[in-house]
């Protein structure tokens, strides 16, 4: 049951990932149609805190 | 002698129409254009706050990825060719699932006026699906169980939940 539900929240989060991403894409899309003169918010990158390090506090 | 009274009768006539007619047609370009522009400022306003919340939109969901790709990367990503992955995976804290923003859709309804229809309900459909939060009976002291259920979708009930904790040997919140 436990690795049910642990397969389940990884494939839910890797599918949230990619569906926010696609959200963003069309969002984006239908802005610059809509507003074509305007500047929105373009992510070059959704990762850039990788290179932080996790603070270990964090840690339960 | 009588024409010539006439005459001036008439031309004094047609000045006054042609003049009321002219002070009409300004008053009316006038009134014009004092409506066109407020409608342009309305427009640009509208524009303004449009693309406000479109930026505003965009960010939160921006920011509710990078939240889901630093636990992808910081708690499943290094467990997940692990053999057991499902008891080494790192606890995620509440505040890791439940801090992200969410849309003021009321900024977002313009987009029902355009062709763009769908994107709100698309919108709706990321944001509710992604971060339900199921009620604190299902709150369990099991924090991965609690990444399970309690950040994404609330498929399974409290009492699949509690079969899980005890099948674990985790502590169980105790029913009030």
């Amino acid at each position: 049951m436990i690795k049910e539900l642990t397969n389940d929240a990884i494939n839910r989060i890797d599918e949230a990932i990619e569906s926010h991403k696609k959200a963003i894409e069309n969002l984006n899309k239908a802005a610059k149609q809509l507003y074509p003169n305007n500047i929105f918010i373009k992510f070059v990158s959704y990762d850039k805190l990788e290179s932080q390090p996790v603070n270990e506090s964090d840690d339960v | 002698m009588n024409i010539s009274i006439g005459n001036q009768d008439s031309l004094e006539w047609i000045q006054l129409v042609v003049s009321s007619f002219i002070t009409l047609i300004a008053v009316f370009l006038g009134a014009w254009i004092a409506f066109r522009f407020e409608v342009n400022r309305d427009a640009r306003k509208d524009n303004r706050r449009h693309v406000s919340a479109i930026n505003r939109t965009i960010f939160s969901f921006g920011a509710a990825t990078n939240k889901l790709l630093m636990i992808k990367m910081q708690a499943i990503d290094p467990i997940r060719n692990h053999p057991l992955y499902f008891l080494e995976m790192r606890p995620l804290l509440d505040e890791e699932l439940e801090s992200v923003t969410s849309i003021v859709f009321d900024d977002m309804n313009f987009n029902l006026e355009t062709e763009h229809r769908n994107l709100l309900m698309e919108l709706f459909v990321e944001q509710e699906n992604k971060y339900h939060i199921c009620d604190s009976e299902t709150a369990v002291e099991t924090p991965l169980l609690r990444n399970a259920t309690k950040a994404f979708s609330g498929r399974y009930s409290s009492c699949q939940h509690d079969r899980s904790c005890d099948d674990r040997g985790a502590f169980r919140k105790p029913a009030i």
